[in-house]
């Protein structure tokens, strides 16, 4: 397989296949790194875009410093982190964003899906779940969360991404885990169930 | 280790990122506490159920959608550039504007109020004593002279000044290969003696195998004055400048060296063509039938040879300027000195302190007033970098809250 340094390099001379290539390989990851981060297909669709068009404008420029994967996670948390900013300063809110839906929306959603068996009901019932409690960390936790959780990144590689110390990792990441599992512990059935249940065997809490 | 700090590590921990000491401290903490070992199991459990979650599709037309709107704003030859970017690349150049701006400043307000300031606080430094200070060197290309023209004028008293041309003159008398230089001086003498130097001044002249070309005499009230213009052999040219300045007190001194080679040697060349052409036309004429053909030849001739007169002249001429130098000096006899002893009355001395003391008076005046020009200069620029500042704590504010 052709690397990636080799496609940037192909790409720079003006090959725009290699940039298909580029974009094929990574389009599903930034995908779900702005699916997690923002919570819904359609920003992050437009995320992916805006992303990918970013980098074929900077590829000209683009030394390889860093490796390519890790200059496109910076630029697209980046994107990420300042649509979240703006987010933050409007009041208006698109209508399937989780972080704002109540329960009731939710169950109002769900019968439409009902065809599937059970257990793809359920699970997109967690999905859509875990996402609304995702929502709720901050953008900086939440990022870390979702490179390590869901892009399955080394340390390293988000430190890189990121351009922070290993250490603010460690700790964003610690944070981001705690309060999600509060948050699931808090949360009423089922999700919160797992894990009270096993602590049943394992001992009491304090 | 307290329950606090493990939890605190226990995400690093699962995934193995603490240091070795560390990892053992947590593993013997859990080993003893099962509220910690709970702790982790339900970290353990929230992770396994994020990542169960697995991926998301992305839309099926996102690869297609992303590479058409690339073609489409290429084919627009224009890039997509986000307000973001744009404003980002506004804030850079607006770092360069702020800098220019304080540069701009700096130039503007703060250097010439400075100069200011060193001329008021100065005091009133008489400016006949600068200029007198600065004994006049000046090396300068004479625009008319052509090249390698080399100029030096000097109207310093002071005898340690005049070293350096004399360096010079070593220097142009080395060895040059085949270069035709013109050299004029021009020597501004005072002598004690107007008569006797004049006679010595060509003495030396004659002796040196050169000739004096003018000389003229006069006098005023207050001096008496002889100009001589007088030509030496090139090669003697800087042994006789330096014995004429023997002479008297060197009041002035300029010396000139006009290249001459390229003109010298393009006279040649045209000389030779000629010299050809003189040669083909006496051929021709040899050959020539008809009277009519004769005349036009001699014609011909005749305009040739004219022209290789004037070349032979010329060069000639630039030999003789070139062989025998130019120096032109200007002998000054100034007539006894009217000087007497002058004491200074305490009336002057009284009215000069008051004088220094009112210059100063004026200079502190002058140095307040140029201090509150300066603050008056300074005061628009507040307003700005008030805005600045306030950008500036913004910009610190929220890269806190992105830190946190």
């Amino acid at each position: 397989m052709v690397s990636d340094a080799e496609l940037v390099s192909l790409c720079q001379q003006g090959q725009q296949a290699a940039f298909a290539e580029l974009v094929e390989r990574y389009e599903k990851k930034v995908y779900n790194l702005a699916y997690r981060m923002l919570g819904n297909g359609e920003d992050a669709r437009d995320l992916v875009q805006e992303a990918f068009l970013k980098v074929y404008y900077a590829l000209p420029d683009f030394r390889g410093d860093a490796s390519f994967s890790t200059w496109l996670y910076r630029i697209a948390t980046n994107l990420c982190l300042d649509v979240l900013r703006r987010r933050k300063n409007k009041i208006a809110f698109s209508l399937d964003e989780p972080l704002e839906t109540e329960k009731g929306t939710l169950e109002r959603q769900l019968p439409a899906e009902e065809e599937g068996p059970e257990v793809i009901v359920e699970r997109r019932e967690l999905q859509i779940f875990i996402q609304e409690l995702i929502g709720t960390l901050p953008p900086e936790q939440r990022l870390v969360l979702v490179m390590r959780e869901f892009q399955e990144l080394t340390y390293e590689e988000i430190a890189a991404a990121l351009q922070c110390s290993l250490g603010t990792v460690k700790s964003r990441l610690s944070r981001a885990r705690r309060a999600l599992k509060e948050k699931l512990l808090a949360s009423g059935e089922p999700f919160g169930s797992t894990l009270r249940q096993k602590q049943g065997k394992g001992g009491s809490r304090v | 280790m307290r329950c606090s700090e493990v939890c605190e590590l226990l995400s690093s921990y699962m995934d193995g990122m603490l240091p070795a000491e560390e990892m053992k401290a947590v593993d013997e903490h859990l080993s003893l506490c099962p509220d910690c070992r709970e702790e982790l199991r339900q970290l353990e459990e929230t992770v396994a159920i994020l990542r169960n979650l697995g991926e998301v599709e992305p839309p099926a037309d996102l690869r297609d959608s992303i590479l058409n709107k690339i073609q489409a704003s290429a084919r627009k030859g224009e890039q997509v550039v986000s307000i973001w970017d744009r404003l980002k690349r506004w804030g850079s150049l607006g770092g360069l504007v702020a800098v220019a701006a304080c540069l701009l400043f700096v130039a503007v307000v703060v250097s010439p109020r400075f100069s200011g300031f060193r001329m008021g606080a100065g005091m009133s430094s008489s400016t006949e004593e600068i200029a007198e200070g600065e004994s006049g060197f000046l090396a300068a290309d004479m625009p008319h002279a052509g090249q390698g023209l080399e100029m030096e004028i000097f109207n310093g008293a002071q005898d340690g000044a005049l070293e350096a041309p004399r360096q010079m003159l070593d220097m142009d008398s080395a060895p040059e290969v085949e270069r035709k230089v013109i050299k004029r001086a021009y020597l501004s003498l005072v002598v004690e003696d107007l008569e006797e130097d004049f006679e010595r001044v060509v003495a030396l002249v004659e002796e040196a195998g050169g000739f004096v070309q003018s000389s003229s005499t006069w006098e005023n009230e207050r001096q008496r004055t002889s100009n001589l213009s007088v030509r030496v052999p090139v090669d003697r040219f800087a042994n006789i400048l330096a014995r004429l300045e023997e002479l008297g007190r060197v009041k002035g001194r300029e010396i000139s060296g006009q290249d001459v080679t390229t003109e010298y040697v393009d006279t040649e060349a045209r000389l030779r063509n000629l010299e050809r052409q003189e040669e083909r036309f006496l051929e021709i004429l040899n050959r020539a039938n008809t009277v009519e053909e004769i005349l036009n030849i001699e014609r011909e001739l005749e305009r040739v040879r004219g022209e290789i007169e004037a070349l032979t002249a010329r060069l000639k001429s630039l030999d003789e300027l070139t062989s025998l130098s130019t120096i032109d000096i200007e002998l000054k006899q100034l007539k006894v000195s009217a000087e007497r002893i002058a004491t200074p009355g305490w009336q002057g001395v009284f009215a000069e302190a008051y004088q220094a003391a009112v210059s100063t008076v004026n200079s502190i005046l002058n140095f307040v007033g140029e201090l509150i020009i300066l603050i008056g200069r300074i005061l628009p620029f507040l307003p700005l970098a008030f805005l600045a500042w306030l950008g500036y704590r913004r910009y610190r504010k929220n890269r806190k809250e992105a830190e946190e």
